[in-house]
């Protein structure tokens, strides 16, 4: 597992970036770093920001202070279609009036590529999306999912610095969203490009990333990777979100050698490695403790 | 597994031809109601369209003696119609007026449908409440405003005399085709504008965030994208547009002196002064048929953006 990162280079940098849509505050001052190569979720219940943050990623909307730099280059005023990212729609935002191959082939035509290597590179891209031999049907013609693999065909065609993916999964089925969610983490991989993912549902979040930012009301709540959010949650609201848990009032009884003693009321005295105590636990504190242990699944 | 499925097809055949039936009866029964409902439009409109235009068919096979009908089948008036230099003439100058009427109504049309449809933003109802106010007067009260807009003591002709810009008055701008093709095209303008604009609103906004994402800047992303996709309303509007200014017989006759004469008062006049209501009824049912081969000509052309999305 590939989640440690320190040593990646930063290629989303996202620096203290606020916005607001009139009264509400989508956004109150977001930093996080977004390591190349990096499988990054920005999770959320909805209405927290995160759309928000992808689409000032992807240049639809200007933060009102702060900046974010890709690939080390400021973005404030560069449009959209100027930027290094492509995105994966919501509503998959598959074009009609084109067949498949058109769809995928769309950004390519300002590459001027020349007949051959731009039906090769979206020959490549449909099968590389298991849709080889797709090219010639009609938008209309497609499943949710295929729509889906067309959509990401159609952003992956143009080897972006960072793909977006806006809630790609949420309008699949129950079984074929579990089986794009492996896909996407397997295509990730090969591709070896940066995805930014947004979603609501914390086991996709949990299951694709390499790290997760839980964002509330404009703010990152934690940000870090599934197995760290998981076990070592920084507040019982992200516990809570990002799972069905457990919570047991205790008062801490003694630190000591790496383990924590503590006292749950009704259940009695229980040992704990500190690495999974929350934070800041000593002598005497009351705390709660979240056990992760009776996930719904 | 198969064992317990065998004997589900069965059942679920029997409980199809049980329920066939109530199905069957209730959709008839349905039908006929859907069939009560449109029958008094579908009386008035076999009443005061179809039986009217099998008139003029007939008629258009027949001849006329003064006042009376000859009811023998002849082809003498197409003959004419379609050999006289005068209607010939005519005609193409109806369709060529009517090409640039509805070049000019499409082409003004669509910036303002687009502006309603994309940077309105609250304001969109009371737009369209003003793009419909011109119906509020009507169409001869209109026509008649080009004329005191373009005539020789007209508007313009003072107003440009006022500023300096002309000695004398301009005398090209009415009773002539240019006067037609004006008023015509304002008087068509909300009948492009609605198709257009209901075309363009629908398009969703989805579709054109992804063509700026893939690297389209805005003029490609409307040649690419917004313009195709609002075809099948510049197609409907050119229609609306086309078909009925072919015909149109006031606006020629008001501002298009002789030189802006059309073939609907060429066939005003045979079924009036001429007293020749065959030679008009030929005249109306080739005019008819030659805006008929155009519109589905069009529509061919523009096939590929008239196939429904499903």
């Amino acid at each position: 597992m590939n989640t440690a990162n320190g040593e990646r280079r930063a290629i989303v940098d996202i620096d203290r970036v606020a916005k607001s849509f009139g009264d509400v505050q989508a956004l109150r001052g977001v930093s996080a770093q977004i390591g190349e190569g990096e499988f990054f979720s920005l999770l959320g219940p909805s209405g927290c920001g995160k759309t928000t943050l992808l689409r000032l990623i992807a240049g639809f909307d200007e933060p009102d202070s702060g900046q974010i730099r890709i690939d080390g280059q400021p973005t404030a005023g560069v449009p959209a279609n100027l930027r290094p990212t492509n995105m994966v729609f919501q509503s998959y935002a598959i074009f009609p009036h084109l067949n498949v191959a058109q769809n995928v082939a769309y950004g390519l035509r300002r590459l001027k590529l020349g007949r051959e290597e731009t039906r090769r590179r979206v020959d490549e891209a449909l099968a590389m999306v298991d849709l080889a031999g797709y090219g010639e049907r009609g938008s209309s013609a497609l499943s949710g999912g295929q729509r889906q693999r067309v959509a990401l065909a159609r952003a992956l065609v143009l080897r972006p610095k960072v793909l977006l993916l806006d809630e790609p999964l949420s309008a699949l089925d129950k079984k074929l969203r579990e089986q794009m969610q492996v896909e996407l983490r397997r295509l990730q991989r090969a591709v070896g490009i940066t995805f930014v993912l947004v979603t609501h549902d914390q086991d996709e979040a949990l299951i694709m990333s390499d790290r997760i930012a839980v964002m509330f009301d404009g703010e990152i709540a934690q940000l870090a990777s599934p197995e760290t959010l998981y076990r070592r949650p920084v507040s019982r609201r992200v516990a809570s979100f990002i799972g069905v848990m457990n919570f047991f009032d205790a008062t801490v009884k003694g630190v000591s050698g790496g383990k924590v003693e503590i006292d749950i009321a009704g259940l009695g005295q229980v040992e704990i490695p500190q690495a999974q105590a929350p934070g800041g636990a000593a002598a005497g504190r009351r705390g709660r403790l979240a056990s992760a242990s009776a996930r719904k699944c | 597994m198969s064992a317990q499925g065998e004997p589900a097809p069965a059942r679920t055949g029997d409980g199809l031809t049980t329920a066939a039936k109530p199905v069957s009866s209730r959709f008839g029964h349905e039908a006929r109601g859907g069939l009560l409902m449109v029958s008094p439009p579908f009386v008035y409109a076999l009443l005061l369209l179809a039986a009217p235009l099998v008139m003029v068919v007939l008629i258009s096979f027949w001849t006329q003696d003064y006042l009376t009908l000859d009811r023998t089948f002849t082809l003498a008036n197409y003959r004419e119609a379609w050999t006289e230099e005068l209607y010939r003439l005519l005609m193409v100058r109806s369709l060529w007026i009517s090409l640039l009427v509805t070049a000019a109504t499409v082409l003004l049309a669509y910036p303002i449908a687009y502006f309603v449809a994309f940077h309105a933003g609250g304001s969109k109802a009371l737009w369209l409440f003003l793009i419909t106010v011109p119906f509020w007067t009507s169409y001869l009260l209109r026509v008649f405003l080009w004329k005191v807009i373009l005539g020789y003591n007209g508007v313009l002709n003072i107003g440009l005399a006022g500023l300096g810009l002309i000695d004398e008055p301009l005398t090209f701008l009415l009773y002539n085709a240019n006067a037609v093709v004006i008023t015509l095209a304002h008087a068509w303008a909300p009948f492009a504008i609605l198709p257009i604009y209901v075309a363009l609103s629908k398009i969703d906004r989805g579709l054109l965030e992804a063509a700026e994402d893939l690297g389209d800047g805005p003029l490609q992303r409307f040649l690419r994208v917004t313009l195709p996709l609002s075809m099948p309303g510049v197609v409907a509007a050119a229609l609306i547009v086309f078909i009925p200014t072919v015909g149109d017989y006031v606006t020629p006759r008001l501002v298009g002196g002789t030189d802006g004469l059309m073939i609907a008062n060429l066939i005003q006049v045979q079924f009036g002064k001429a007293n020749n209501a065959p030679l008009g009824a030929a005249l109306a049912v080739s005019a008819m048929a030659i805006v008929g081969s155009f519109a589905l000509l069009f529509m061919w052309l523009n096939r590929r953006y008239l196939r429904s999305p499903s």
